[in-house]
Formats: C-alpha cells, structure tokens, sequence
C-alpha cells in the first residue's frame, strides 16, 4: 500500500508525459493487436465451425461444372442425389447466395444463404437460440439465423418479413418471405461461401420453399476477400464408419475431392505467404515503437532522478531506485491494455479497426510480449541507472 | 559508546581513468548526543564525508561503525534501512521533491519505513511539521515554498521517522541570515532532545553555536576542538 502511494505520486511528477505515454501504449496496443490479429485471422476460421469432423468432410470441386448442364436445376439435383447414393457417404451439402431486403424499414440490403438440409450439418456458433433441425420444426415454416446488425431488428421467435430478390419477366423483383428467427450468430461471424448465386440460371429456383436460411449484414461472414473454399463445390459428408480412401476414389469420379484439412492447409500455406509479406512492415512498426518506448522510458528516468535520489536519501535501496521505475512503467502499461480493450469493445472502433480480426489468444500473446519488451527495457534502462549512485545525481543538482 | 566511530576511513573517486582520493586515513569518533559542525575550503572532502557517514555513498579503506554496526558490511538493503531509520538528511538546496506537497514530502521516510503502519503516518507528518511551525502549509506543493520554508519541510522530513542522527550538508547557504538562524535554533532543538546533529558549515557564527568543530583540508581533518 504504502508502495503504491509512492507509485501514484511518482506517476504525477511527470503527469502530462506520463498521461502521453499511457495513451500512446493504448493506440500502440489497439495498432498493433490490430495488424497481428488480421494477419493471423485465417487461423480462427478453421477453429470457427463446432460439429465438424473434418477428416470426413469434403468439398469436392468441378462436379457441378463436368455434370450439370447450362440451366438445367433438375440435373443439379439429380447429381446431388446421385452422389449422396455412394455408400459410404452421408449426405451432400450447398447452399444458395441471394440478396434480401431487411431491417426496421426494410430498407437494409443483406445476403441471405440459403442451405440445403444437409448443409446445415456444419454449425457456426451461436449468441443466441438454436440451431436449424434441433427444435420443432414448426410445420415446415422458413427458419432464419440472423447475423451483423440487422439482429438487433428482431427477437430470437418473432415471424419476419424478409423481401427477397427475384428475377421475373418484368424484370428485378422483391417478393417477401415469412421467415421464423431461431437464432442469432455470435460476432464476428465466418460461414463458408460456395459461390452460388440464384441469379445463374442453373441455380434459379433451387430451394422451393426455403427452409433453411442464414441473414446478415455482417461483411466476415462469407469471407470472400480470402477465397478460402473451392467454389462451386458440392460438400460431401462421409458417414462415421465409411472407408474415407474408397469415398474418395468414388468421388474422382465426379470431381476433385478435398477434405477440410487439405484446405485448412492450402489456406495455412496462404497464411504464411501474407505473413511474409506483411511482417517486415508490421515488424518495423513495432520494433520503431519499442525505439519510442525506450526513448521516453528514458527520458522518464532522467526526470525521475532528482525524485529518485531523494528517496534514496530517504531509504530507498538502490535496487528499490530502479524498480520504482520499472514498476510505474510496468503499471502503465497495464492501463494502457485495460484502455484498450476497452476501446476494442466500442463498436465503432470495432467496426473501423478489427472487423476482420478476432481478439483472441494471438493478441493475448502479443500483448504478453510487448509488455515483457517495454518492461525489459525500462528494467535495462533503470538497472543501469542504478548502477551508478544517487549520489552523483545529488551532487549534479547541488 | 561511540554512536559513529570511522578508521582510516579512505575515499577514492574514479572516472575511467582518472582517480582522484577524497579523504584519506580519516578517523572520527561522534558521541551521542553530539552537536558537530565540519568546516574546510572547498573540496576539503567535507560533503563526501557525510555522504560516508550517512550511508548513501561507499568508502574504499578503513571500518566504519555506526551505532555498533559495522556498516562496511551491510548491504544495498542494509544500507537503505540504515538511512531510513537512524539518519535525517539536510541538504543545502533542501532535496525536496518540488511537485509532492509539503505532506507528502515529509512522509517519505515513513512510505519507505517497514516499521510504520499506513495509518500512523497522518499524525507524524502533522507532528513534525507542527515542530517546525509548518502545520499550516502541508498541502501546498513544496515548489511554491520560500527557501526557509523548503528548509523546514527537509528538517521535518529528517526528524519525522525519529532517526539518531541527523547530517546537515550547509543547510542555511542558500537563506539569508535571520532565516539561517531559525533553521540553525531548530536544528539545535532537535539536538537538545538527544538527536546527534552533523553539520557542515561555511558559516563561523553557526560553527561556534555547535559542541565541537572539526576542520578538514585535503581530505584529512586537521584536527577538532
Ligand atoms: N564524483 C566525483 N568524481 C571525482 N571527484 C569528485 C567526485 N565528487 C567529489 N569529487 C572531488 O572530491 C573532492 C571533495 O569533494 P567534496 O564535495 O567532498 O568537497 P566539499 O568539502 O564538500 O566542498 P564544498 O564546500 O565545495 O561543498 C573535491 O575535490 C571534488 O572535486
Ligand atoms: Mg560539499
């Protein structure tokens, strides 16, 4: 206690530098968990689906464009079937891209993806309410997920309206759909796109009526800036006890099978390449911070050792001398991660600086890190203060 | 018993290359109790030797014992309970903290003190500074203090953790005269009370109010009378 009076007094003796430093270490910690978390984000969306098994799992690529004809939707279910019939697996997955209008007047344009019953195998994470097929199923009625900003509009059980955009003879059309929202997605939320638009003709049409349907807003949830899945592809769930080698020599037949883990690692590999591509950059960036750090660590013991002599008068030990300053830095710096976070959950500044990052265990460890660098320094820095007496700096300001 | 007992005491100090002996062979024996003022030219060594004596600098040859204490033995630790419980400061441009208070300056020794609990503090500071006729001041900060009022806040600070001894380095050279001899009768009062005061001085009349004088000149004392 007494300790932390003299912490808090020190802190004051440079107030206004000190009120600086704490609010550059927070724009630095938000910077920098920033750039690491966006760098490293792809890393969380193969963590992100919960019930996926993924050595069982493929997309298999090309089937769609080898096999189903121009316009022809009854070939694209006919392919379907045929493949789901390949003993060993267990059901085909896809799922449908279409624009919605939605939101308090509905005036708010979202994408809607509509999924196949199988689709809706792979589960995102939830905030709020169930997921498709796990309740009663209330008559076949349209169920609906809802995602970004437009849940705010609706209550988890309330009947929607939602406008969907058709293509008729008259042109571009809205026709609305009553739609039940059973859930709500937990931000920031990733689900896979295949790239199927309803306004390609061998797509029109395709799920009548719809029963499945996920709603957002929200830009991450199909991650089109990274195209992370094989477009186009169909998804093949394999069955528990399936002999995975076989399905996948009967799926060659249709196409190019991968199953999740191949992808995870081709994205792991694009991963890497960002990574290279981006961390000389972020490096400096960091490594020119830590330079600004040091340099007002020190500028901050210069001004603390009159302050500190005195103490040392007073029965500081010299050891104690040095610590004090590692400790106020240390202090603050572990403001500056509380102002930060803080910051990180006003949602404008999620929206502006990590609307494609996730703050989880990267930035933790980041942060860790950082603050061990700043506090090395400040240690390095005041330990060799302390190596030289207070009494020298006594007899300097005699 | 001698209270502070110095033999051979030698101080070296070193630049890279250059080296330069500060006191040389120094004995001094300080009774309890004592008044001492320390008189010399400048560069005799007489702040270094008080530095010596009040823990906060090192010495290359000789022993030094303080209250039976055999200081060239302790340890950074050691050294700083040392300071903090037996010794007050007094130094000429009064080593004050300039942005704490008056309050806050004056319990430093006791924020530093192991011994004293958080909630003695308040009454001591109050004390200490009533003794020096500061009670009114203890929340200005101590920057907007006159000299003589900076002074009397260092001499509260020096008393406030009851040390034995206090070391004043030319406490009144930077006051004007009346104002020197209110800080030297305080100093004298802490004195009577049994505190041992060392003090080193320019000024004869303050020299000649002490119980003894010790002249030093080339780092060496000349003698004491
Ligand atoms: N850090 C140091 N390095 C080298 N020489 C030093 C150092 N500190 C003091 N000295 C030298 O030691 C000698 C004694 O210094 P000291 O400060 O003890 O003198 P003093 O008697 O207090 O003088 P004054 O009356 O001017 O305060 C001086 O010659 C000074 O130059
Ligand atoms: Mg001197």
């Amino acid at each position: 206690m007494k300790k932390l009076i003299l912490l808090g007094a020190q802190f004051r003796l440079n107030f206004s530098s000190n009120v600086f430093f704490v609010l550059q270490c927070t724009l630095v910690f938000l910077l920098a968990n920033s750039t690491v978390s966006s760098i490293l984000y792809g890393g969380f969306v193969g963590r992100y689906y919960t019930n996926l098994d993924k050595d069982r799992t493929f997309f298999l690529s090309s089937a769609v464009d080898n096999h189903v004809a121009f316009a022809d939707s009854e070939g694209f279910y006919r392919l379907a079937e045929e493949i789901s019939a390949i003993s060993g697996v267990s059901g085909v997955g896809y799922q449908m891209e279409e624009s919605f209008l939605a939101g308090k007047n509905d005036d708010t344009i979202v994408r809607g993806l509509i999924l196949s019953g199988d689709m809706a195998k792979i589960q995102y994470p939830l905030s709020q309410g169930r997921w498709f097929g796990s309740g009663d199923d209330a008559g076949g009625q349209t169920q609906v997920i809802l995602g970004g900003e437009i849940a705010g509009f609706y209550e988890t059980g309330e009947v929607a309206t939602l406008y969907r955009l058709t293509v008729t003879d008259e042109g571009m059309q809205y026709v609305p759909v009553e739609a039940r929202v059973i859930g709500k997605m937990r931000a920031p939320a990733f689900a896979l796109s295949l790239n199927y638009a309803s306004t390609q003709p061998t797509y029109t049409d395709m799920f009548e009526p719809y029963h499945s349907l996920i709603l957002t807003d929200d830009l991450s949830l199909i991650c089109t800036d990274d195209v992370r899945f094989p477009m186009l592809s169909l998804l093949v769930f394999a069955e528990r006890r399936a002999d995975l080698q076989a399905v996948r020599e009967e799926l060659r037949r249709y196409g190019q099978p991968f199953d999740f883990n191949e992808v995870d690692q081709f994205y792991d590999a694009a991963i890497s390449f960002r990574l290279a591509n981006q961390l000389p950059t972020t490096g400096v960036m960091i490594l020119g911070i830590l330079f600004g750090v040091a340099g007002i660590t020190y500028l901050g013991v210069y001004q603390n050792m009159k302050s500190i002599a005195v103490y040392h008068l007073c029965g500081m030990s010299r050891k104690g001398c040095a610590y004090i300053n590692v400790a106020l830095n240390a202090a603050m710096m572990v403001v500056s991660l509380l102002f930060a976070f803080l910051l990180y959950c006003v949602p404008s500044v999620q929206d502006y600086l990590f609307r494609r990052t996730m703050f989880g265990t990267y930035n933790l460890l980041f942060s860790a890190a950082f603050i061990s660098v700043v506090i090395g320094i400040s240690f390095l820095i005041s330990y060799g203060f302390s190596k030289r007496s207070p009494v020298l700096t006594l007899r300097r300001f005699e | 018993m001698m209270l502070i007992e110095l033999k051979k005491i030698d101080k070296i100090y070193r630049n890279g290359q250059q080296s330069f002996q500060a006191l040389k062979e120094v004995d001094l024996s300080i009774r309890e109790g004592e008044m001492v003022a320390v008189q010399g030219k400048s560069g005799a060594g007489k702040s270094t030797l008080l530095h010596i004596i009040g823990c906060v600098d090192s010495f290359d040859g000789g022993s030094y014992l303080l209250d039976g204490t055999d200081v060239g033995k302790l340890k950074d630790r050691g050294l700083a309970r040392i300071r903090n419980q037996k010794i007050g400061f007094v130094m000429q441009d009064f080593a004050l903290v300039p942005k704490l208070s008056v309050y806050e300056n004056i319990a430093v020794p006791l924020y530093l003190s192991k011994s004293v609990r958080l909630r003695e503090i308040r009454d001591r500071v109050e004390k200490a500074a009533e003794d020096v006729g500061l009670a009114s001041q203890l929340h200005k900060l101590a920057n907007q203090l006159s000299g003589g009022q900076k002074q009397r806040v260092a001499i509260a600070r020096a008393v406030v953790n009851s040390p034995k001894i206090i070391l004043a380095d030319e406490p009144t050279g930077a006051l004007d005269a009346a104002t020197a001899g209110e800080i030297m009768a305080l100093l004298k009062k802490q004195n009577e009370r049994g505190t041992t005061v060392v003090i080193i001085t320019h000024d004869d009349s303050v020299a000649g109010s002490s119980g003894r004088i010790i002249r030093m000149k080339d780092g060496k004392i000349l003698g004491s009378q």
